[in-house]
């Protein structure tokens, strides 16, 4: 009971310590949001309408604005506009970053309309844009009522978009996982082969349905592995990335279009440097050399540029301009990591209030999701600027360990 | 539009093409209605697609059904993503050798059903051949 007692306490105490660290700058506010538009407006919507075709955007989208009679209020909207469209020409490797080299292709004689086996070399490169077809677009509105900040009613609606505009991977984990690809399209095909010799007689939806019912309970070894194989490959740090986000904001005074200001503008660019610490000449020999390995340096770059019409009245706005610049080294040694961040933040209207940030950061993975931090250095200002935070980090999601600046 | 496909009663070759468009793995398989036996399979390079090929002579196959079954798998593709992935799903089936000439089918919407999380997708295409 006594034991119970000392890691409740333990427990409060290390979560006040991470309440009063949120009252500086978060590790999060620094990297390019999941969601800009929201981020911009410091807004967590409790459900982001993400329709997946177009029809269902439009008919989302005309009932908002329809129940709101004018400029809408609270909603949140995000979704990739290319993948509300069929594109006939797309496929696994594509999709993957993964596109046909014409010179092999050129090396390889075969008939189209042979109805012979034909034996097609398979050899692959690289599309480091591919993350652009998912450009991701999000908007979203939170209303202020003149209870609160400002003695008006302001409607404030935010756009933005973000994107990975590189990715860059290890050249062995790019052919294995072309090799996986064609892996589990063998074993799909003999497992889709059995199911459709059981449902051979049926038609229609009667037969789909079967088919379907016998894949998904099929015990097949050879599939359930390369299905693996397929994932652990994808999984594969990049051993390069980049991503970029815009957003903009406009602030509507008593909702009305007429008196309308520009709110807030931001936008981040962060790039991402993953160095495995096992030997080039080791992952050549054995793929597995790198899926298993847990030993990281990370190097990450971080712009951000953030401008507001700051107002106390919604009569007289005061420009604030702010650019954060900086980096952070990463050493990860399996659940273990630590790191040192510097950011370099400039205000353009005063030019002697320029600040910086460094710290020094200590995490450990407790379990999937779930992190014990403890951060310790300068944070931003010159004044009440030391850090202290100590506590528990806690997230859902396929949230990489030790990268905040990754996606 | 009825998936119907006119055949001459010759000894003629008809031939099919099956065009795939999905972000997942896809295999695709050709047979006749009721028989154990397939026509036409994709090669697993191809991820679904069948180049133009033969599928029998133009007398053999009258008053068959033919059918292109597709299993896809959407290992890797984002949750969010998965719904998408089925409504975009491209299935063209195309025909050549008929009286009609080249005759496109594409897969419809109640053609196809998600499975496994909706980590799965089957669709087949039934068209029937007739004199």
């Amino acid at each position: 009971m006594m034991m119970r007692h000392i890691i409740l306490h333990s427990f409060l105490g290390l979560l006040g310590f991470n309440a009063f660290g949120q009252k500086t700058t978060e590790l999060a506010d620094l990297k390019v949001p999941v969601s800009p538009a929201f981020s911009l407006l410091d807004f967590a919507p409790k459900t982001i309408e993400s329709p997946g075709t177009i029809k269902a955007f439009t008919t989302s989208f005309v009932a908002t604005v329809a129940k709101a009679g004018g400029i809408p209020k609270n909603f949140a909207f995000e979704f990739s506009p290319y993948w509300f469209f069929k594109h006939p020409n797309m496929d696994i490797y594509k999709y993957h970053g993964l596109i046909v080299d014409p010179v092999s292709l050129n090396e390889v004689s075969f008939t189209e309309e042979d109805n012979a086996p034909v034996k097609k070399i398979f050899n692959l490169k690289q599309n480091i844009f591919y993350g652009l077809r998912s450009t991701n677009l999000s908007f979203g509105s939170v209303f202020k009522d003149s209870s609160k900040k400002l003695p008006v009613d302001v409607n404030y609606i935010a756009y933005a978009f973000r994107t990975n505009i590189i990715n860059l991977r290890n050249k062995n984990a790019v052919n294995k996982l072309t090799e996986s690809i064609l892996s589990v399209n063998s074993a799909l095909q003999k497992v889709q082969s059995e199911a459709r010799k059981k449902c051979k007689d049926l038609g229609g939806r009667e037969r789909i349905k079967c088919i379907g019912e016998e894949i998904t309970k099929s015990k097949d070894s050879v599939l359930k592995a390369t299905r693996k194989n397929f994932m652990d490959y994808l999984m594969i740090r990049p051993v390069f990335s980049a991503d970029i986000a815009f957003a903009s904001s406009t602030a509507f005074g008593n909702n009305s279009i007429s008196n309308s200001k520009s709110y807030r503008t931001g936008g981040w660019i962060t790039l991402a440097y993953n160095q495995p610490l096992v030997s080039a000449k080791k992952v050549k020999e054995n793929i597995s050399n790198l899926i298993e390995c847990k030993n990281y340096v990370n190097a990450f770059f971080l712009f951000r540029i953030l401008k507001e019409n700051a107002t106390n009245d919604f009569k007289i706005f005061t420009k604030k301009n702010m650019i954060d610049l900086g980096g952070r080294i990463e050493f990860e040694f399996d659940k273990f990591s630590f790191s040192i961040e510097s950011i370099k933040r400039m205000d353009n209207n005063k030019k002697g209030m320029n600040t910086s940030r460094t710290v020094g950061i200590i995490q450990y993975k407790i379990w999937k999701d779930f992190f014990l931090l403890g951060t310790f250095g300068k944070d931003f200002s010159e004044i009440n600027n030391l850090v202290t935070l100590f506590g528990f980090n806690w997230g859902f999601g396929e949230n990489a360990l030790n990268t905040p600046f990754n996606k | 539009m009825e998936n119907i496909y006119r055949l001459k009663k010759d000894n003629s070759e008809i031939k099919i093409k099956v065009k795939v468009g999905t972000i997942g793995n896809a295999s695709t398989i050709v047979s006749e209605k009721g028989a154990v036996g397939e026509i036409l399979k994709s090669r697993p390079e191809d991820n679904g697609n069948i180049n133009k090929r033969k599928l029998g002579l133009s007398d053999e196959l009258i008053n068959t059904t033919i059918i292109a079954d597709l299993a896809i798998l959407l290992d890797g593709v984002p949750k969010n993503q998965l719904d998408q992935a089925f409504e975009n799903l491209f299935v063209r089936v195309t025909l050549f050798g008929g009286p009609d000439g080249e005759q496109s089918f594409d897969i419809g919407p109640g053609e196809k059903l998600q499975f496994n999380d909706k980590k799965l997708i089957v669709a087949a295409k039934e068209i029937k051949m007739i004199p």
